[in-house]
């Protein structure tokens, strides 16, 4: 045992101790992007329901929030982070496997925890960024139609067939977005994944959580006094 | 398709395509809480089914005594 193991044991008991999950430059970007999807939502839905706002403005400027948000993060995820910790891989895919085929009473071994983030939540990140990637091409390119302090708007940018085109997309993506939301809100308020949703709150997990749900081979996480700052 | 879309008449007073019927909001958001009641009730029967499963096809430890084949 290590002189840190045992003044951390000293000052609390081993199962409390916490684990970094997500320092806070993620956690500031979950939070804005949510703010700034949210934001979307009700200036796009809100004037369908008759809300008398002016929300072309706000929703722009949501829009770009989210962009400039979503840019920090692929290149802190590049620069900073392992982004093969949200990769699906071949263990994932072998404990997929197996809980199919104990689902379905084949037998065969109990599949294995999961890393930091199980291939569930893997592929809901990747879908969510190809979605989301969808929505601000499509914003993007219907940022032409509106006067801003940056640019005159040039409405002839593209022709009306193609217009319907870009607005139809935007519009059936932006409403898979709600059923996209419904199921992460789902997820994070499960009784059983609460903790999932206080580390993105606060930034940690206990060692308890830690060692239940993940395998340590897998994700060497940190307690949280070597992981501050990171 | 009307259902799903939406057209406004064009320059040439053809239907232009505006876009996507917002009325179908409803449909995706039913969508989502669908799946959330659906997961929420198939996980527990899924688990209970799979520690079955996994606590039948455990193998023996040693000096265990199998009381299927007496």
């Amino acid at each position: 045992m290590t002189i840190h193991e045992a003044t951390d044991i000293a000052v609390v008991p081993a199962h409390r101790e916490r684990i970094v999950r997500h320092a806070l430059p993620e956690r500031l970007f979950h939070w804005v992007t949510a703010g700034s999807v949210l934001t979307l939502l009700v200036t796009s839905l809100g004037p369908v329901a008759g809300w008398p706002i002016d929300w072309v403005p706000v929703h722009w400027i949501a829009g770009v929030v989210l962009t400039v948000a979503i840019l920090f993060h692929v290149v802190r995820a590049l620069l900073r982070l392992d982004i093969w910790s949200i990769t699906p891989d071949r263990n994932d895919i072998e404990n997929g496997w197996r809980a199919v085929m104990l689902t379905l009473g084949r037998g065969g071994h109990a599949p294995g925890r999961p890393g930091k983030y199980p291939m569930m939540q893997k592929l809901f990140h990747w879908g969510i960024a190809g979605w989301i990637g969808v929505l601000i091409v499509t914003g993007g390119l219907m940022l032409a139609k509106i006067d801003t302090p940056f640019w005159q708007r040039n409405p002839y940018f593209l022709s009306e067939f193609w217009w319907g085109i870009v607005y139809t997309i935007h519009g059936v993506f932006a409403l898979g977005m709600v059923t996209l939301i419904v199921m992460h809100v789902y997820f994070a308020l499960r009784p059983d994944k609460l903790y999932l949703l206080r580390s993105m709150i606060l930034g940690w997990m206990t060692r308890d959580e830690y060692l239940t749900d993940h395998d340590p081979r897998r994700w060497a996480a940190a307690p949280i006094d070597e992981g501050r700052g990171s | 398709m009307d259902y799903f879309l939406r057209f406004a008449p064009g320059v040439y007073g053809e239907p232009a395509l505006l876009g996507v019927a917002w009325h179908l909001f409803w449909w995706f958001l039913g969508a989502g809480l669908a799946f959330a009641l659906v997961h929420a009730l198939s996980v527990p029967l899924l688990h209970r089914r799979q520690a079955r499963l996994a606590q039948a096809n455990r193998p023996f430890r040693p000096g265990e005594v199998s009381h299927d084949h007496p």
